[in-house]
């Protein structure tokens, strides 16, 4: 059967069955007798859209529900045997466990596995998760008191697996596109570095106030904490970590790693937590804390918490969105300039950049 | 130990939303619909001791569905229907059921822009029909074209959504 021919007989079907006003029960037009499987898979196609949109069309929570409830009604009525019924509750647990319903595990909140290869199996995927260019949001806090005082809402961090983010504060934005990072400051040129190195020199911190970089930026072999895939791997390489089950907090359990540093690199938090879905390994919370005395109830820290998915314009990661089209750029050549004192750089005619 | 109606019930939750999409696509009549999605719902309950653990509990789902309707055509002899048609919706739905999210709407959450990305005439026709749930008599009057012509809007119009979020998942590294 010829192409032209194959779509033809399915599109006659969809007339006939899909987009009548008719009931196709009455309608009188027999089922495809097509026995080219192309055909058919089309015609699934179809279906399946059309089922889609139907859904989309009624989302009608109430309708679920009462389905719901009556399923649930007949399966109460069939009144299985306590023992049936306790070796299905055996049986279901890890079912939860797989499908992250909801429920349940509050009364059983965390349970820590002890299990240092399976801790090591979740961390590669919720690496692999992290790598994925999907564009996650999140919101910044930082707490820079005694344990347990108030997180400050920061501004919020645009993350594109690891080609792009964009953090966004009060009075700068600082982000990478791929290629560069650039820092649009609150005042002076946007600047364009093509190692990070050059950010993370105290002088150029110091003078761009970024205070937020003064956490985030580590050693200069690696990216800034902001990017997921970065905190893995520093994770991987140098903290002892586990894993610990989470409770659902009604429409999904989010599973706990406890990251602690090991005593050889001081410049990296010493420890991390991230909270991320059971299922998916997307990470809902990211918590840096640096003590600052060790031993001593002091530190300062940076959560990063999943926000509501947003479209994100491949346009958002270039510095271009974030200010005036007329401020002035300097392009730091990070081999020749990253030593220098960057207060050296030649002063530019000051602009306000467009950073909300 | 919960009570294992309770857990049942969390994960019929859970899935509740997909199975309606493959039954809705499965059968034209909504209370068939509503039969079927109940009666897969018992069957996996009581056969809930054959479940595999290592397979996801949806495609589970899917596949106690996919007999039962079956069944059903046999019996009632109406829409097309068979096993290539059904274990390609069982396809397409088991790779939207592994994107990102934690309910069904946020799996899908990249429909309403490929609805919004689609040619003018075939977005108005799709709003019009699923949105506004006009029949295509109505439609004929509303877009002044002939019934063919809507129709041909319509089909195109499904078959470029697919296209659209096959591209979209293509891009983030998956398949529909």
């Amino acid at each position: 059967m010829s192409e032209t021919s194959w779509q033809r007989e399915a599109d006659r079907w969809c007339e006939h069955w899909l987009d009548a006003d008719v009931s196709p029960s009455d309608s009188g037009i027999p089922p495809t007798t097509s026995a080219d499987e192309e055909v058919r898979r089309h015609i699934a196609d179809q279906q399946l859209v059309d089922a889609i949109l139907r859904s989309l069309a009624n989302v009608d929570r109430d309708d679920t529900s009462n389905r719901v409830r009556r399923v649930m009604a007949a399966i109460v009525a069939e009144s299985p045997s306590p023992a049936a019924a306790n070796h299905r509750t055996a049986s279901m647990w890890s079912l939860v466990g797989l499908a992250a319903c909801l429920l349940v595990a509050c009364t059983l909140l965390v349970m820590k596995s002890a299990n240092e290869s399976r801790a090591t199996e979740i961390l590669a995927q919720i690496r692999q998760v992290s790598l994925a260019d999907t564009d996650r949001i999140y919101h910044v806090f930082h707490s820079n008191s005694q344990h347990d005082a108030p997180f400050e809402f920061l501004g919020k961090l645009y993350l594109r697996g690891t080609t792009g983010f964009v953090v966004e504060v009060k009075n700068y934005a600082v982000g990478r596109n791929g290629d560069e990072y650039w820092v649009v400051p609150a005042k002076g040129p946007v600047i364009l570095a093509h190692d990070f190195n050059w950010l993370n020199s105290p002088s150029a911190r110091d003078m761009l106030e970024l205070e937020l970089l003064k956490d985030l930026s580590v050693t200069s072999h690696r990216a800034p904490l902001m990017q997921l895939s970065t905190i893995v791997e520093a994770i991987e390489g140098d903290y002892d970590f586990a894993v610990h089950r989470g409770a659902y907090d009604g429409a999904r359990r989010l599973d706990e790693l406890s990251a602690s540093r090991r005593p050889a690199n001081t410049e990296l938090p010493t420890s991390i937590r991230l909270w991320f879905d059971a299922e998916t390994k997307i990470v809902h919370t990211v918590e840096l804390t640096w003590s600052v005395v060790e031993d001593k109830p002091l530190r300062h820290s940076v959560r990063f918490t999943l926000a509501p998915a947003e479209n994100v314009a491949d346009e958002w990661y270039q510095h271009a969105a974030h200010h005036a089209p007329d401020r002035p750029i300097r392009r730091v050549d990070a081999d020749a300039e990253f030593s220098a004192p960057v207060q050296k750089i030649a002063p530019l005619p000051l602009g306000e950049g467009r950073v909300s | 130990m919960p009570d294992a109606h309770k857990l049942f019930e969390a994960l019929v939750r859970e899935h509740a939303e997909m199975l309606l999409v493959y039954l809705r696509a499965a059968l034209s009549n909504t209370s068939d619909v509503d039969d079927l999605f109940q009666e897969t719902m018992i069957v996996a309950w009581r056969r809930l001791d054959d479940f595999d653990e290592s397979r996801p509990f949806g495609q589970w789902l899917r596949g106690i569905a996919k007999r039962l309707v079956l069944a059903h055509h046999r019996r009632q002899g109406a829409r097309p229907c068979d096993s290539v048609i059904l274990d390609q919706l069982d396809a397409r739905i088991g790779h939207l059921a592994a994107q990102p999210g934690d309910t069904w709407q946020e799996k899908l959450a990249l429909l309403p822009n490929c609805i919004q990305s689609l040619p003018d005439h075939f977005r108005h026709a799709v709003r019009l029909r699923y949105f506004q749930q006009q029949p295509i008599a109505q439609l004929v009057e509303s877009l002044e074209a002939s019934e063919a012509a809507i129709k041909k809007r319509l089909q195109r119009a499904r078959a470029l959504i697919l296209e659209c979020i096959q591209k979209n998942l293509n891009r983030l590294g998956f398949s529909v």
